[in-house]
């Protein structure tokens, strides 16, 4: 055996052990505020296939308990048959709560449907979508609402909206994304949303809602986004929402709740380190 | 640099010299050679979907990445078979060994992707890889790899320079075309009606 080939096999075996052992879940104990069980949820994750998401639906809600998440929402675009399989796995390993979305992606705005059951068209105006989106039972949540979209939340849609998305990882790529969601969010009475866009790239919830709820279930989550008992907090601690909820929240630690921004431990750096180095050792010397 | 570097990274740094050496040779073919390079680029796929996902390498992602990035490998088969002629090629299993040794640009590109999700905190992740700076890149490794596998049909099918841009195009537009449907195909329709102003 070439030197670059047992070069690569060990650091490859290296790094599958110390990624395996070090992929333990992020668990937090519930947490009680004032009258309400506070639940962390992300509303905008994706998976394979179909959706530009690289996880399978399986894999996405353990990714989502590994991530330390209460609630999902798994939004396909377009359609809903993944976010059953989703919701099926996770009730069979015991959370967390999945909720039946979509991702309603048109030309002119791109609209969160949670909560719902059936596919939501996108040959409709924002408000005709929204519409049937409660008609299902279901809350509407305005996706990554960049100035480009606003146009087609009219009058009509604004005031049937439930929420709008004002922490999403796009206000970590550009500083004009966040000025825009932010703008919007202040056009209307709307709860404050956080979502990562999930597509299988970096921790999932690194953008968060915390929903003040009276349990987990979906009637309690979806009542909490239409009374806007919702809290949105970004890496620098901006609170968005009900500020007498923010106010509640000043005692909480963070990074218990959302370990995004947590440094990893060794095991996961030496574990990416190695593997990287046996990768490309492999291609370069391996001579496979 | 024969004696140092693989066929791969010879393939993907000088691919007419390396491709004209390695087709002259003849080699064997067989089932193993079939299916030796597909199924390295389905542990490369999946080891990148579990650096991404979770900055670690976890046999829990990779097994389950494994399976669902083995569609990248099977179109790109039905875009070789599209292109490959039984009575005047070497054999198809030859065709994908030496075919599959072109993804030197995407393993790359790939590698250094998954280095910012592994080692940079997840905004500064998202900031490097927010589209301004990944699509020059993404041109790049998509012209390069274009011009290895133009090479591959020119030394290794002996096709004419102008047949050899058409099979490059047919392979690209089958293997491309079922990838991303897919991968990605419920967005398209109102993506296309956007981009048209239909």
């Amino acid at each position: 055996m070439s030197l670059g080939r047992l070069i690569s096999l060990v650091s490859l075996l290296v790094a599958i052990s110390l990624g395996t052992l070090s992929d333990v879940p992020h668990t937090h104990a519930p947490i009680s505020l004032d009258s309400y069980r506070v639940l962390t949820a992300d509303f905008h994750v994706h998976s394979f296939p179909l959706s530009w998401g690289t996880l399978a639906p399986w894999d996405t809600v353990l990714e989502a308990r590994h991530d330390g998440l209460d609630v999902i929402a798994m939004t396909p675009h377009n359609h809903v048959w993944v976010a059953y399989i989703g919701r099926w796995f996770s009730e069979r390993i015991g959370g967390p709560t999945v909720l039946i979305g979509e991702e309603v992606v048109t030309p002119r705005y791109h609209l969160l449907a949670i909560g719902i059951h059936d596919e939501i068209g996108w040959r409709q105006s924002a408000a005709g979508a929204i519409n049937e989106v409660h008609r299902q039972g279901g809350v509407a949540i305005a996706a990554h609402p960049r100035k480009f979209y606003w146009p087609a939340y009219d009058a009509a849609a604004l005031s049937k909206l439930d929420g709008a998305e004002i922490q999403h990882p796009l206000i970590y790529a550009t500083t004009r994304g966040y000025s825009e969601v932010q703008q919007f969010f202040d056009r209307a009475q709307l709860a404050a949303i956080g979502d990562s866009d999930y597509h299988g790239t970096g921790p999932m919830g690194i953008c968060r809602t915390f929903i003040f709820a009276h349990d987990n279930s979906e009637g309690a989550i979806l009542d909490a986004i239409r009374t806007h008992h919702t809290v949105a907090i970004d890496r620098d601690g901006r609170a968005y929402g009900d500020p007498a909820l923010i106010a509640l929240m000043r005692n909480v630690d963070l990074a218990q709740l959302n370990p995004s921004f947590v440094n990893p431990e060794w095991m996961t750096r030496a574990s990416a380190a190695c593997g990287l180095l046996g990768l490309l050792a492999l291609f370069l010397f391996g001579e496979i | 640099m024969t004696q140092v570097w693989s066929a791969d990274a010879r393939v993907t740094l000088r691919p007419s010299a390396t491709y004209r050496e390695l087709g002259q040779k003849g080699g064997s073919s067989g089932k193993w050679k079939l299916v030796r390079r597909p199924l390295f680029l389905a542990l490369f796929l999946a080891s990148m979907v579990s650096l991404i996902a979770s900055q670690r390498l976890t046999l829990r992602l990779m097994i389950t990445g494994a399976i669902n990035m083995s569609f990248i490998p099977l179109v790109e088969f039905a875009g070789l078979s599209a292109t490959w002629r039984r009575r005047y090629d070497i054999p198809f299993s030859r065709a994908v060994d030496l075919f599959f040794m072109s993804h030197g640009p995407w393993i790359l590109w790939l590698l250094a992707y998954a280095s910012i999700w592994a080692f940079a905190s997840p905004d500064h992740a998202f900031f490097w890889t927010a589209p301004r700076f990944i699509w020059p890149t993404f041109i790049v490794a998509i012209a390069w790899s274009a011009s290895i596998d133009y090479c591959f049909f020119r030394e290794v099918f002996h096709r004419g320079r102008a047949q050899s841009a058409f099979d490059l195009c047919v392979q690209r537009a089958v293997s491309w075309t079922l990838g991303i449907l897919i991968f990605g195909a419920d967005p398209l329709a109102p993506e296309l009606t956007r981009i048209l102003h239909l």
